[in-house]
């Protein structure tokens, strides 16, 4: 199995599996539109992915290199959060600073999976809370002065029955 | 030369000691270590004396020292400096710098177990062969190892661990701010929950406004501003003090603001003369090596400093109540001139290729890319990481597990300045907890709030303005409405898809609850016998005074008043919005145009009165009193078929969706239903014992049919009656139906809406035994007629009046 080079925004370099890096869509039509040598020992520049990151995008990868591709028609599928997978949960039990580099980083490789996964993560952390409980979770500075905050929440309480 | 001797004299001691507990494996590790020692050095010249005391090296942190004062000698393994710049490194270092993912235990396996191994290991091998070399040339050693607090530690690993962190404390008094900073990002990108938060529990008193004042002093040219986080906004707004802080406190969204924070991160150390050291502890309760006694020697850096007078110190001295523990203890007098010399280089640029490779491209590529997009210019360049922190980094990403991290973290914690603390507080904060949707590209933060249900949304909402903003965006509201029914009528473009989402939502409980807007229309001058809507605003009515009237149902005007039938009107259907169809006693069938209020063509054929139509596409199906029920084609105006087959006059039609069958019902008791292209007679179902079929009407599989005051709903395919409606105490003159889910055939699900002599319309939940709501349509007098569909009712009363229920409130 062939091995290519990733080089981090800091310098470092990864040795991967082709098949483990080609689960970014980036990073595949990289490699089929330059053409890849065998023995090519350029590593490819990711200036936009640090090397934690890009370390635990690259496990990630690694552990769904085997996954079938994600469906198609996912746009008018009903939107679920809790189909995470428990490799999935774990991985993603990180500080919000690193979930939120990852998510840029699955965009910019265009990971979909791993971005669903994260992005699932972000809305399981917002689902069920008050808006108090929102702005404390993600340090959020209430903008709102008073007149807008009444206002906005009379606009926003018509609640559905479920 | 006499404290080497003591060493080896404690030493001879302590092996008895170490050969009692410590376990085979860490003997055969220092016996690895020495064997490793011997092959670096080119003349192997080695006794047995050297190797006792790397193992003592090992051992010592066996022995629980109850007087730390004593003999410091014991607890330090001689080093000789000089020795360490030449580097004597072992060649194939890179796998041990840094990209290899082994994990911290499999590689310590595979050093147990392959003792050529450990020539990776070169910072420990240079220990030993320095060792060597300082006995040998008896120059004078600098102690490198501290005294350890006495802790039992049994593991080789902790061992290990050990000496890889006491290499901070050379290494961390050698570190400019800048590079210290650098230090701390770089470990907080190589973090894992467990370590934030330790460093959040351990820093979060630096958010404290004593700790600012007190930093202030300290460094004047940098500035401190309190870090504005949800506890500090929940006391100001507590105390609704709007200048709590005196100064704005710094609200940390991204680096960028923490860099702003943090602006004199590469200026020379300025505040570090003035910086006031720490009295005597009041507690013993730090016990970690730095506040331990050192060897005396260590001490001579800052004897000055300890001799000030009592009362400047005393004066100079800032409110300490969170300095004591971090900042102060920094200062430790190990930062004295004597290591100054301790150029301490385990990495070179031959031994790690790699890692020297990544160094130097951060000094080349200073503006390091942010993927916020941020512009690098505008802040302050970056330190690079120094040569001998990677190493640390290494071992702090690959070796050691989370106690070994938090360890090693509180004592690199107590290595830093206040400045470098707050950078640190700074970065924390922002890392804690990041505003995810505010900073995100829009596409991703449209992306996260797609997941949420829309009773979160509206909960987004109120959270700030842009969240606000982004959870009433009209991608994500249409996307809701895609997925759910949607009743209201929808413009082709609307301006808000979340409005149209939540009237729609309103409707459902205005359904529910029967809340609704009566409107009267009034102008007939007889009993109202039907009514039709044309889909958008246009309704139309038939009466008894013989006229069709149209009206706005916006505004309840009279639109046209149609004249020409001699006789009163019993049924009237829109064909287009500019065509209309009635049906009237007088035996003919009208089509009018509504724009300018003529008849255009009227349909002859029937013998009897026409009492019912029933139009879909362009096919209209009319029954009459004359027992036939007759299919138009409205297109030409022609006559398809007529149907015979009841035995008496046919008071209701229906035709299906999509114009296939015909449905009929008659005074003879039965409902007929006909294939309406071919003309042919499909089924039967005789639906009542006693009395003639009043109304009927057809919706995907169903009928629903009114014999008296009873109301039956019938499956068409098996010809059963599924359910009963009984609450109407009079004749039912009107029926309507529309079936939305059939998952059980026998149980669909859907609204029926009843209407009868009694003046009451009643709607259904179609599974339901009860009616869900009654609607009172006027006193005393009939409902001769309704119409229905998602957003009202429409009923043709006999005292004139037709009435709307409107559920749509916009």
């Amino acid at each position: 199995m062939p091995n290519i080079k990733l080089q981090s925004s800091d310098g470092e370099v990864f040795d991967v599996d082709v098949d483990v890096a080609k689960q970014s869509i980036t990073i595949k039509t990289m490699l089929e539109d330059l053409g890849m040598d065998e023995d090519d020992d350029e590593a490819i520049p990711l200036p936009n992915v640090n090397s934690a990151i890009l370390g635990k995008v690259l496990e990630w990868c690694q552990f769904h290199k085997d996954d079938p591709p994600p469906p198609e028609d996912e746009e008018n599928r009903e939107k679920r959060t809790d189909d995470l997978c428990g490799f999935d949960i774990d991985f993603l039990k990180v500080d919000q600073g690193t979930l939120f580099e990852l998510i840029l980083a699955a965009n910019y490789l265009d990971i979909k999976g791993l971005l669903d996964a994260s992005c699932k993560t972000v809305a399981n952390m917002i689902k069920g809370k008050t808006p108090e409980e929102i702005r404390k979770t993600f340090n959020i500075k209430n903008d709102f002065t008073p007149a807008e905050e009444e206002q906005v929440r009379k606009e926003n309480s018509w609640c559905e029955e479920k | 030369m006499m404290t080497l001797v003591m060493s080896v004299g404690v030493t001879d001691y302590l092996m008895s000691d170490a050969k009692n507990d410590v376990n085979g494996n860490e003997t055969q590790t220092a016996d690895y270590k020495h064997n490793a020692a011997e092959s670096l050095i080119d003349d192997g010249h080695i006794d047995e004396e050297e190797k006792k005391e790397e193992e003592a090296a090992v051992s010592d942190r066996h022995v629980d020292k109850d007087d730390s004062s004593g003999d410091k000698n014991a607890d330090c393994v001689l080093q000789n400096t000089s020795g360490a710049v030449d580097g004597n490194l072992p060649p194939d270092t890179e796998s041990a710098s840094g990209d290899a993912p082994m994990s911290g235990t499999q590689q310590r396996q595979q050093e147990a177990s392959d003792p050529e191994i450990l020539s990776e290991k070169p910072v420990m091998d240079d220990f030993s062969s320095h060792d060597v070399k300082s006995e040998e040339n008896s120059i004078q050693g600098k102690y490198e190892w501290h005294h350890f607090s006495g802790r039992n530690i049994e593991r080789k690993e902790s061992v290990e661990f050990h000496r890889q962190v006491d290499h901070l404390d050379i290494w961390a008094d050698q570190w400019s701010h800048g590079e210290k900073c650098a230090i701390m990002e770089k470990i907080l990108t190589r973090s894992n929950l467990n370590q934030f938060k330790f460093l959040w529990t351990t820093l979060q008193p630096t958010l404290h406004r004593d700790f600012m004042y007190a930093a202030q002093l300290q460094f004047p040219n940098h500035k401190f501003p309190p870090i504005s986080s949800h506890v500090t906004r929940e006391t100001k707004s507590k105390r609704a003090v709007r200048n709590y802080h005196h100064v704005s406190s710094a609200y940390l969204k991204s680096r960028k603001d923490v860099l702003e924070c943090n602006r004199s991160l590469t200026e020379p150390d300025i505040g570090v003369p003035t910086m006031v050291q720490p009295t005597k502890r009041k507690s013993k309760r730090k016990t970690s090596f730095l506040s331990q006694s050192l060897p005396s020697n260590m001490h001579a850096g800052h004897v000055t400093s300890r001799s000030a007078p009592e009362a400047v110190r005393r004066h100079k001295q800032p409110i300490r109540r969170h300095m004591d523990d971090y900042a102060c203890s920094r200062h430790h007098p190990s930062a004295g001139g004597d290591f100054s010399s301790m150029n301490y280089h385990p990495v070179t640029e031959d031994d790690f290729p790699r890692l020297v490779k990544s160094v130097s491209e951060i000094q080349l590529n200073r503006k390091r890319p942010t993927m916020s997009g941020t512009s690098p210019k505008q802040l302050p360049p970056i330190t690079p990481v120094p040569h001998n922190a990677w190493q640390l980094l290494h071992w702090y990403s690959n070796c050691w597990n989370d106690v070994e991290r938090n360890e090693f973290l509180h004592k690199l914690l107590k290595k830093l300045d206040a400045r470098q603390l707050y950078y640190v507080t700074c970065n924390l904060s922002m890392k804690q907890s990041r505003d995810y949707l505010s900073l995100l590209p829009e596409h991703l933060a449209l992306r996260i709030l797609a997941f949420l249900t829309p009773s979160d949304l509206l909960i987004c909402a109120q959270v700030s303005r842009s969240w606000n903003h982004l959870s009433s965006h009209n991608k994500i509201w249409k996307e809701k409405c895609q997925n759910v029914k949607i009743d209201i009528p929808v413009p082709s473009t609307p301006k808000s898809w979340k409005k149209v989402y939540r009237d729609n939502v309103f409707l459902k409980s205005n359904w529910k609850e029967g809340n609704c807007k009566v409107v009267d229309l009034r102008g007939h001058t007889a009993k109202v016998h039907c009514v039709a809507f044309d889909g958008q605003y246009r309704l139309a009515s038939g009466s008894k005074d013989s006229t069709v009237r149209v009206w706005d149902v916006r505004s309840g005007n009279l639109i046209q008043t149609l004249k020409g039938h001699t006789k009163g009107v019993w049924s009237v259907k829109f064909f287009t919005s500019h065509l209309l169809v009635s049906a009237s006693y007088d035996t003919t069938i009208r089509v009018w145009n509504i724009r300018n209020g003529t008849c255009t063509r009227t349909l002859l054929g029937h013998e009897g009165c026409v009492w019912s139509l029933a139009l879909k596409k362009h096919y209209l199906a009319s029954g009459s009193q004359d027992r036939s029920v007759k299919v138009w084609n409205l297109n030409k105006c022609a006559l398809m078929h007529t149907l015979t087959g009841h035995a008496q006059a046919v008071f209701c039609v229906d035709v299906d969706d999509e114009a296939s069958i015909v449905v009929s019902g008659s005074a003879d008791r039965s409902i007929r239903i006909w294939n309406l292209h071919s003309g042919q007679q499909m089924k039967v179902l005789w639906v009542s014992q006693s009395t003639s079929v009043m109304a009927i009407s057809y919706n995907r599989g169903y009928v629903v049919c009114s014999v008296g005051e009873t109301v039956s709903l019938w499956r068409v395919e098996t010809g059963t009656c599924i359910k009963k409606y009984l609450e109407h105490e009079k004749r039912v003159e009107s029926v309507g139906l529309r079936v939305d889910q059939v998952k059980n055939p026998d149980k669909p699900r859907g609204l029926l809406v009843t209407a009868g002599e009694e003046g009451l319309v009643k709607y259904w939940n179609l599974h339901s035994k009860h009616s869900h709501q009654t609607l009172r349509a006027s006193h005393g007098s009939q409902v001769n007629n309704i119409y229905f569909d998602e957003t009202k009712i429409v009923s043709a009363c006999a005292d004139f009046r037709i009435r709307i229920w409107n559920f749509h409130a916009p």
